[in-house]
């Protein structure tokens, strides 16, 4: 197994990366989650969390950008002094952690609720999904980032072709009086939409395998705006074909809209956009995780965690949430509180921590100088 | 199912310690063995219906009210 640390991603791959990331889950839940309080005024939820996703977004380049050669569980104690870095460093390895089986139990309740999966086990399904992403992550970011920009063009035409498909049976009526839900409604259904948005903090994880920083801001800022517009489109979608009583009462929005829809196999193409960006998502889950406890550690290499960490992550999808309902709940429940401190506050004050000691001039971000060895004596 | 799980994990383990032990990677070894071993506890829990304490209820705990306390904000 090699691990690529030449390898540098560009600005079009941050896009599809963190579009696949922060959309897989996005795309699909926000719908049903926005509807049942905003109504149809539903579809502005998404605009509401922009700033807060570009502030996500600019603390992460940021602060990478004062540690360009160090991983971000790696410079927390040069931030926060070695003890509370640790601290704050393992917190995040308990998030990425959760992160992953969540979004893990998230794949397989779409897989058993959508139908594609009856008699099958879950663990089977989960441990089949498991070697896939167990061997990207053993490849390293090359193999993830060039796996998921494929992945990324595949989504792209297959989401395109069913917009398309449903366009002719939009009735943009439904959708009047825009604003009748009341400002304190669409912002209060935004809250697991901002969370969603959040994950944009991947881009600190990311941000030593970026070209530069402009390419990290550019290629945010681009997946942002296109995340605004997939999920706002999908909610109209939802609401004009459906109706908001149904959107509100399904689960999956986006696969209830393939019974409403004429063309034969819209089902069948959306069941493999997901299961292709599920598995890019749980794939980034368990890289961070992976690289986050090996930086956690002081290991030269992850490759001795990629195994145990993939045998964790499968038999805690399964003890975690034992039912879709459950899982569901919780995520409703934990996700939005979970995400204002690990999404936004934490890293905001890491950022002001570090710049306030950057500019007292008490923070070692220099990089390690290598001594080169001493010239052969002839 | 769970049975498979808990063989390969015993798989798994074997391969990973031995492979560590003989470089004498201890630090690698000593993480390793921790994960392989909180996922054969979890594994037999599983496996026997025991409810051990997990993360989730840790975050439910801690973030719920949070939750609340937001939507509440709004009305």
């Amino acid at each position: 197994m090699k691990e690529s640390s030449t390898y540098k991603i560009g600005a079009y791959t941050i896009v599809a990366i963190l579009v696949t990331l922060v959309g897989t889950t996005s795309v699909l839940f926000t719908p049903y989650i926005t509807v049942d309080t905003a109504r149809h005024d539903a579809w502005i939820t998404p605009f509401t969390s922009f700033l807060l996703g570009l502030y996500v977004i600019f603390v992460c380049c940021w602060l990478g950008s004062i540690f360009p050669d160090k991983g971000f569980i790696e410079y927390l104690p040069l931030i926060m002094g070695k003890f509370m870095g640790k601290l704050i460093g393992f917190g995040y390895i308990l998030f990425f952690l959760w992160f992953t089986v969540t979004v893990l139990a998230e794949a397989l309740a779409l897989l058993f609720g959508i139908g594609i999966f009856r008699l099958t086990p879950e663990l089977a399904v989960g441990l089949l999904l498991l070697i896939a992403t167990t061997y990207a992550v053993s490849y390293g970011i090359e193999c993830i980032s060039r796996s998921i920009w494929y992945v990324w063009l595949i989504t792209v035409v297959f989401f395109a072709a069913a917009v398309f498909m449903a366009a002719p049976m939009v009735n943009l009526s439904i959708l009047q009086p825009v604003g009748e839900s009341g400002l304190s409604a669409i912002l209060k259904s935004g809250l697991l939409s901002h969370a969603f948005k959040g994950e944009m903090l991947f881009l600190v994880i990311l941000f030593p395998y970026v070209h530069s920083r402009r390419d990290a801001l550019a290629g945010g800022i681009i997946a942002l705006v296109l995340l605004t517009i997939f999920i706002s489109l999908t909610i109209v979608l939802c609401i004009t074909i459906m109706g908001v009583e149904t959107t509100a009462r399904s689960y999956f929005s986006i696969f209830s809209l393939g019974d409403y829809l004429e063309a034969t196999g819209i089902k069948i193409v959306l069941a493999t956009t997901w299961i292709l960006i599920f598995w890019g998502k749980v794939t980034l889950g368990q890289f961070a995780l992976t690289i986050g406890l090996s930086q956690l550690c002081g290991f030269n290499s992850n490759r001795a965690l990629i195994l145990p960490v993939a045998m964790l992550l499968l038999i805690l999808s399964q003890v975690f949430y034992p039912s879709a309902t459950d899982l569901f709940s919780h995520v409703g429940d934990s996700f939005p509180g979970l995400a204002l401190f690990t999404e936004y506050l934490i890293p905001g004050l890491l950022l002001l921590v570090a710049v306030t000691r950057q500019k007292l001039g008490q923070l070692d971000n220099q990089p390690q100088q290598v001594q080169a060895p001493p010239a052969s004596q002839s | 199912m769970i049975y498979f799980y808990i063989v390969l994990l015993l798989i798994i383990a074997f391969i990973e310690i031995s492979y560590l032990a003989h470089r004498k990677y201890w630090g690698e070894l000593f993480v390793t063995a921790g994960l392989l071993l909180i996922s054969l506890v979890y594994g037999i829990a599983f496996m026997q219906d025991w409810q051990l304490p997990t993360l989730k209820e840790g975050v439910e705990i801690m973030f719920t009210p949070v939750t609340h306390y937001l939507e509440g904000l709004f009305g």
